[in-house]
């Protein structure tokens, strides 16, 4: 059962990640599709994500959200229409797809650093878009952000596109930056600023 | 008594930083000069500049070295951002404002940029410079750093949003 929503955009939610959902991230931090996106693709055990989900996603400073889409063929219906047990919960089997993380904030400079992550097997259905217009949503009204900055292999058109999409500007062309597939592979780094941004 | 030189240039050596050099960087580390280059708003009193001696200067991964002109301090200049795993790291500098245009910067950023090739087998050194602030530029691409791009209000300083100039160097283009 994931938690509660925190923020939502149509069918998308943004959730607390509980402890229920540590497997869904220790999928990812482990898969060879998604763990190069992480500062070192080392392994991540039950144990170590555990740990990490209590040091650091569990931390006040920490920020690290499920990304959920509701599933209309669940056993609860939409919102307004009876679930199977003949209540409306309004929870709308909401399914794990990804993850958004602030992995780095500069307080005094209002700017933090954002990363989605979308399950393998859950890619090209935009839930990396959907993600990341939630988080910059909440960073940007709630949190008092001044600035988003993300960063994408420049080989990396799906990625690539769903910053762009949210409105991220690529800001520099970092050469040979990150290590990945044995070479070093350009980086294109993006930024989104509070006031160009569509959502405001 | 200043540190051992760690590495030895024409302009300036880079010396250990030891702990009665630690005035010297607090008296620097403090003042707007320096710190409005960095977007650096903490204050440094004693006991912070002990933990930045302890948990920075002296861990077993910190590169922080002092930029010494015949063994009477200068300067700062450190490895953040060390990332073995991609073969990269970031330099940065700052030189006392009663010491500025002399070439020290240049000295103690070249002396680093080859430490960082040479000795560490890192692929790519990185920096970045306020874009108000040409005379780190100037240092930049003097020691052969290629502008990668502009981030946009990435910095806070004065009141201000600030651009951020952002450099790279290659292994292969420095040797």
């Amino acid at each position: 059962m994931v938690g509660p929503a925190f923020r939502r955009d149509g069918d998308a939610t943004l959730r607390p990640v509980e402890a229920d959902d540590l497997e869904f991230v220790r999928l990812l931090r482990n898969h060879p599709a998604v763990r190069y996106r992480y500062r070192e693709p080392v392994p991540r055990n039950g144990t170590q994500v555990e740990s990490e989900y209590e040091d650091d996603i569990s931390d006040e400073d920490g920020l690290a959200l499920l990304v959920c889409v509701d599933d209309p063929d669940g056993p609860d219906g939409p919102d307004g229409q009876d679930d199977q047990d003949g209540t409306d919960a309004g929870s709308d089997d909401p399914e794990p797809v990804g993850m958004v993380e602030a992995p780095w904030t500069d307080e005094a400079a209002g700017r933090t650093h954002v990363r989605e992550l979308v399950a393998p097997d859950r890619r090209d259905e935009g839930h990396a878009a959907a993600g990341l217009r939630l988080v910059a949503a909440y960073l940007f009204e709630e949190r008092r952000c001044h600035k988003l900055a993300a960063r994408a292999l420049a080989a990396d058109e799906r990625r690539r596109a769903a910053l762009e999409a949210v409105g991220f500007e690529p800001e520099a062309r970092l050469r040979e930056e990150r290590f990945v597939d044995g070479r070093h592979a350009d980086e294109i780094r993006y930024g989104l600023v509070a006031d160009e941004w569509e959502g405001r | 008594m200043p540190g051992t030189v760690f590495l030895s240039g024409d302009r300036v050596d880079l010396r250990t930083i030891e702990e009665e050099d630690l005035d010297f960087l607090a008296r620097h580390r403090n003042d707007p000069a320096v710190r409005r280059g960095f977007g650096w708003a903490e204050p440094y009193n004693e006991p912070r500049m002990e933990d930045f001696f302890e948990e920075h200067v002296a861990d077993e991964e910190g590169v922080n070295l002092l930029a010494c002109r015949d063994g009477e301090p200068v300067g700062e200049t450190f490895l953040i951002h060390v990332e073995e795993g991609h073969g990269r790291c970031e330099i940065g500098y700052w030189i006392a404002p009663s010491h500025r245009r002399e070439g020290y910067a240049t000295g103690a950023a070249e002396l680093l940029v080859e430490y960082a090739f040479a000795e560490r087998r890192f692929h790519k050194v990185i920096a970045r410079a306020l874009a108000w602030n040409e005379g780190s530029r100037r240092v930049l691409e003097s020691v052969g750093f290629e502008r990668e791009g502009r981030l946009a209000e990435e910095f806070y300083v004065d009141g201000e949003y600030v651009d951020v100039v952002r450099y790279g160097l290659l292994a292969e283009d420095w040797f």
